[in-house]
């Protein structure tokens, strides 16, 4: 049974009297353990996919299910990312990171030991009473990935957490989540613009296209794992890269079928 | 090539021990020093009429004689003020969050309370007189009155105003309504809350005034009315400095009070 499942969804949001068609058939089984990313350009619908996954939206049509069960509201065995690293301003490194046990009225005494190994492995034991605007964007998207881990969930959802950082540094950080999930082998779907980043992150790479927003293609990354950024050298690499963004043009072309957008 | 520099970092120019002082807050106290003296110093030298313009130094050696007097005006000006100040706040930020709670009041009454809070409300001061008399308690309500309007606006945009992207990461970590304001709305709401408090402070002080003039025996408002009556100008500015010492200290009071609270902010 896939970990994350998607059958034969679509969304429709009202926007202006108008019903807009968002996303329309889209089948996707994510295996555990696996690291899937969605590659497309703005406006295909990758968002809200993620957010129909998290029991942010509901579906309009067809069923997302999480280990098998319909999703109606936001779970604990998931733990998200987003864009920007949404910490809150008057709390600490260690009390942002805590913030979803305390939502869910856990001891959080408990979890300190967890929070500063966390801290530990992205290398930031020292910030832990810092502020978040005391801290790099880099250090911000790191303590954002420590609380989207605080509970242990099976699932890791990223919401393009690092376009909003620097090119080293999202080179940087990329290694650090790479060698985070080999650890501990959550299932990520990971939502990114960077095609780079999707090939040299994932198992596979799910291309989303336009109009309305839909699956185009899936493209298996069978390059060995650990990477490094050796592999940017590797033919099959750059060659994966180039079908990613043929196959990404061929999106933006609309889809035949009836399309209100 | 140093002294043809232009821009607002190199403005100050010269001597390092010329440039430190301009930045130090000696040099706002000179200019100060320096506008009493010109003031001394026209009265002297104009004769003008103690009547219309007293020296400072004789309103400085008038409070110092008087400072009993003075200290005990003081004290019903300002705990009438602070007292109907406190009640701003408190029941200020109450509606505040009744009028973020629900989408129905909010609708009805926040135009309402945004309209209210434009009109300049010392105009009712006679008609709080008819209402409650002629003590303590009309001019409490006066100063609750004046400074209220302030203490909802703000801390509503305040409550309402919290980052979406933070909202969507609580929801995301499966936050309740009830979380969701204790630990996004209300943190957020405090700078909006510490804003709201120095507005309303500086009109409950003139709120206090006005009614002291309207009604009162006591009081630094009263002074000044009384002081008026007797033509003794010097008594009267006696009781402005007072009143705005006062004042003062009351905003930095908030102002230390802001920074304590809003920690994240420095």
């Amino acid at each position: 049974m896939p970990q994350i499942e998607l059958i034969n969804v679509e969304k429709r949001f009202a926007a202006g009297g108008r019903s807009v068609l968002a996303l329309s058939g889209v089948n996707l089984a994510v295996e555990q353990s696996s690291f899937v990313s969605l590659c497309g350009p703005s406006g295909c619908g990758k968002s809200t996919l993620l957010h129909m996954v998290l029991g942010l939206q509901a579906a309009t049509e067809g069923e997302v299910r999480v280990e098998g069960q319909k999703v109606v509201s936001p779970s604990n065995r998931i733990g998200t990312v987003f864009q920007d690293a949404s910490l809150l301003p008057w709390r600490s490194v260690l009390s942002n990171i805590l913030y979803p046990i305390e939502l869910r009225k856990l001891p959080v005494r408990q979890f300190r030991d967890r929070a500063m190994e966390l801290l530990d492995v992205t290398g930031l034991s020292k910030f832990a009473d810092h502020y978040p605007a005391q801290l790099s964007g880099g250090m911000r998207q790191r303590v954002a990935i420590c609380r989207a881990l605080i509970g242990d969930p099976d699932i890791l959802l990223m919401d393009e957490p690092f376009s909003a950082l620097d090119a080293l540094t999202r080179d940087e950080i990329s290694v650090e989540l790479q060698d985070i999930w080999s650890k501990r082998r959550k299932t990520v779907l990971f939502v990114t613009h960077s095609i780079r980043e999707a090939v040299f992150l994932s198992d596979r790479v799910v291309v989303m296209g336009l109009a309305p927003g839909r699956l185009v293609e899936e493209f298996d990354i069978d390059i060995g794992r650990p990477r490094t950024f050796a592999v940017e050298t590797h033919p099959r690499f750059n060659d994966l890269i180039h079908n990613i963004r043929e196959s990404i043009s061929k999106g933006r072309i609309p889809a035949p079928a009836e399309t209100v957008e | 090539m140093s002294g043809l520099k232009v821009g607002a970092f190199d403005t100050v120019v010269g001597a390092p021990l010329w440039r430190s002082f301009i930045l130090s807050p000696l040099w706002p106290a000179t200019v100060f020093a320096a506008l009493l003296l010109a003031w001394e110093f026209y009265v002297r030298v104009s004769g003008v009429l103690p009547v219309i313009l007293p020296a400072p130094s004789d309103v400085a050696a008038y409070m110092w004689e008087q400072r009993v007097q003075l200290l005990e005006n003081a004290w019903p000006t300002l705990y009438q003020c602070l007292l109907g100040f406190a009640l701003a706040v408190v029941v200020g930020v109450l509606i505040a969050v009744l009028l973020t709670q629900s989408t129905v009041i909010r609708r009805g009454f926040y135009p309402l309370v945004v309209g209210i809070a434009l009109i300049p409300k010392v105009s009712v001061a006679p008609l709080f007189t008819l209402w409650f008399g002629t003590g303590a308690v009309s001019r409490v309500s006066l100063v609750f009155f004046v400074s209220f309007f302030p203490m909802v606006v703000s801390p509503a945009s305040g409550l309402m105003s919290v980052d979406p992207s933070l909202l969507k990461m609580a929801r995301a970590f499966g936050a309740t309504q009830r979380q969701i304001f204790w630990t996004l709305r209300v943190p957020t709401a405090l700078p909006y809350i510490v804003d709201g408090m120095k507005v309303a402070m500086s009109l409950a002080v003139i709120g206090i005034i006005v009614a002291e003039f309207v009604t009162s025996d006591q009081g630094l408002g009263y002074l000044i009315v009384f002081a008026t009556g007797l033509l003794n100008t010097v008594m009267m500015l006696a009781a402005i400095v007072t009143l705005s010492i006062i004042g003062l200290v009351l905003y930095f009071a908030i102002e230390f009070l802001g920074k304590a609270i809003v920690y994240w902010e420095r």
